[in-house]
């Protein structure tokens, strides 16, 4: 018995980790003090590490248009990946209500 | 001790977690030619609260596949915090969300699918729709959600300085609240650093540790938030005179004892439940006196069921802490049903494993395989911070358009605060519950925006910093 206290984590587990980018797996295998072991693997990544991040001074400048409105870096369309707008309180039906209320 | 000024920046971003990581990439897409510079107390790599990794992304609409409305979020937040939220903040972040996981599953960033929902429209991300955890979050192989986001922040950004903890703002000579820069001190050689700057956006974290952990003896240091999330968000907001909001809220959480492992995935996704130590149900006997308390506003137990109304996070803590002070403790998660479904166990494993792997070494230290021994609950020591299910924070403007015709709600900027070109984004914007990973990221990508418009607008001109307000602010900073 230990004390729960002082050593809730005695010694005589592990948790092993392998990770790798090229690959873009983490394994890990874990030991419990009892000996008995259970092994995991995930992926961390679905793309070669950084390919697909876009560096903006590459990119065509936002219209001034863009700038006007309160659309951010690719939107609208990454919002829905479809034609439709970002939605307002207008295009909901809805009105901002000042203060507090119940 | 070297002193090391970094002049003309025009955004500086001081704090790269989830917020400081949209900011700086969002300002890189408004401001082509403006100098952005990230300040990050650690390596922006494995910096802020999602170091570790996280296996959710908590706020996400799914807005493309009909789900949720915006408005939709703003209720499940408002009823959360029963009634402590800016709506419009929580509404402009909800209506932009989406946007930001989409990204992240374009850089790599593994979000889990669902068979049962291939039948789904294709679209450009093609493979069906999200694993869906709750109403509101989705499942994720998140290992590696920080180093993958902070490429899009170190690609953007002029320059990253790593291991600079920011310990105050500076503030312009000429014009009274209106913010010029950073100070702070590299925490590895002492080397000290001045950021002059247009614009600064706040990323910093909240509070962990303001109380005692409830972690001891060889665990003593374990907290549930950041350990290193010293409450930067609030002390330089604070400090340089900014409007607060709900600071008096605290954040306290069910979870795994002793570990911290958080309890979301085990409830919403695996479908665990708790029990008493005589393994019974006893959150709800104590519905009825809370009832009572809050009015049926914030929980009708009759109706709670067909309106599908979330029970407020912190009425179940305090059914739980209620139970326990009765006498009948320890709660325990039943884990024995659902573990001996292999794909379950697999989840609430790796859930562990690459978001909070003390709770994993805990388990294998101490023999509880959650597939035959239902491990304990408790729940944690309070915080501060106002990304999770809290909304402490700065005050902040909203956007035009949703708050425009409210004077104390919009002046100009969306998320600037009462200081002129002071911006927030995560723990640092006040009444923005439920923000988490995903919100915190879109409301740097929105201050970064608004930023930019500060600094075209000329609002920025003619800022300086006198030579003895320096010393004086390195002076202050020395003596900490």
């Amino acid at each position: 018995m230990f004390v729960a206290t002082q050593t809730f984590a005695p010694l005589g587990h592990s948790v092993r980790v392998i990770r790798d980018e090229e690959k873009g797996t983490i394994a890990w295998k874990i030991k419990f003090r009892d000996g008995r072991e259970k092994n995991f693997l995930s992926p961390i990544t679905t793309k070669p590490w950084g390919s697909t991040i876009p560096d903006f001074r590459n990119e065509a400048e936002p219209t001034a248009e863009a700038r006007n409105s309160e659309l951010l870096a690719f939107e609208p369309e990454s919002i829905r990946l479809d034609d439709g707008g970002l939605h307002t309180l207008e295009s909901n039906g809805l009105k901002l209500v000042e203060g507090v209320y119940y | 001790m070297k002193t090391i000024i970094e002049d003309n920046i025009d955004i500086l971003v001081v704090g790269a977690g989830l917020g400081g990581t949209g900011a700086a990439y969002e300002a890189r897409h408004w401001g082509r030619d403006k100098k952005v510079i990230i300040a990050e107390k650690a390596n922006i790599d494995r910096s802020g609260a999602v170091a570790q990794g996280l296996y959710a992304i908590n706020c996400y609409m799914g807005t493309r596949w009909g789900e949720n409305n915006p408005e939709d979020h703003v209720r499940y937040a408002r009823m959360d915090l029963m009634g402590m939220v800016r709506e419009d903040l929580a509404f402009d972040m909800a209506r932009h969300v989406d946007s930001a996981v989409h990204k992240f599953e374009e850089w790599g960033l593994p979000l889990m699918k669902d068979p049962k929902r291939a039948d789904l429209p294709a679209d450009d991300l093609g493979k069906g729709a999200y694993m869906r955890e709750g109403r509101w979050q989705i499942m994720i192989h998140g290992e590696s959600y920080k180093p993958i986001v902070a490429e899009a922040a170190k690609v953007n950004a002029d320059k990253t300085f790593n291991r600079i903890m920011v310990t105050h703002l500076l503030m312009d000579d000429a014009q009274d609240n209106r913010v010029a820069g950073a100070v702070g001190f590299n925490v590895r050689t002492g080397n000290y650093h001045v950021f002059k700057s247009k614009t600064v956006i706040v990323g910093a974290g909240g509070a962990s540790n303001i109380f005692k952990p409830r972690s001891v003896g060889e665990g003593a240091g374990r907290v549930w938030y950041a350990p290193w999330s010293s409450g930067s968000a609030y002390g330089l907001l604070i400090e340089a005179g900014a409007k607060m909001t709900q600071m008096e809220n605290r954040i306290v959480l069910a979870r795994f004892k002793d570990g911290y492992g958080p309890v979301g995935a085990y409830f919403l996704h695996l479908k665990t439940y708790t029990q008493n130590a005589y393994g019974d149900e006893y959150e709800s006997k104590w519905f009825p006196e809370l009832a009572e308390r809050v009015g049926k506003a914030y929980l009708d137990t009759e109706n709670q069921h067909f309106s599908h109304k979330p029970i407020p996070t912190c009425l179940r803590n305090h059914a739980f802490i209620s139970e326990v002070a009765a006498g009948r403790g320890p709660i325990h998660m039943v884990t024995v049903e659902a573990f001996q479904d292999p794909h379950l166990e697999e989840v609430g494993w790796e859930n562990f494993l690459g978001m909070t792997v003390g709770q994993a070494v805990l388990w294998a230290a101490t023999d509880i395989d959650p597939k035959y021994i239902n491990p304990e609950l408790t729940t944690s020591e309070p915080y501060v911070m106002g990304s999770h299910a809290t909304g402490c924070g700065a005050w902040c403007s909203g956007p035009e358009d949703i708050s425009g015709n409210i004077p104390e709600y919009f002046w100009g900027y969306n998320r600037m605060t009462t200081v002129n070109g002071l911006f927030g984004a995560g723990d640092s914007v006040g009444g923005t519950p439920h923000a988490f990973s995903s919100g915190s990221f879109t409301e740097g990508r929105l201050s970064a925006k608004a930023a930019c418009k500060y600094i075209d607008d000329g609002k920025a001109e003619g800022i300086n910093v006198s030579q003895s307000k320096l010393m004086s602010v390195k002076r202050k900073s020395s003596n900490l």
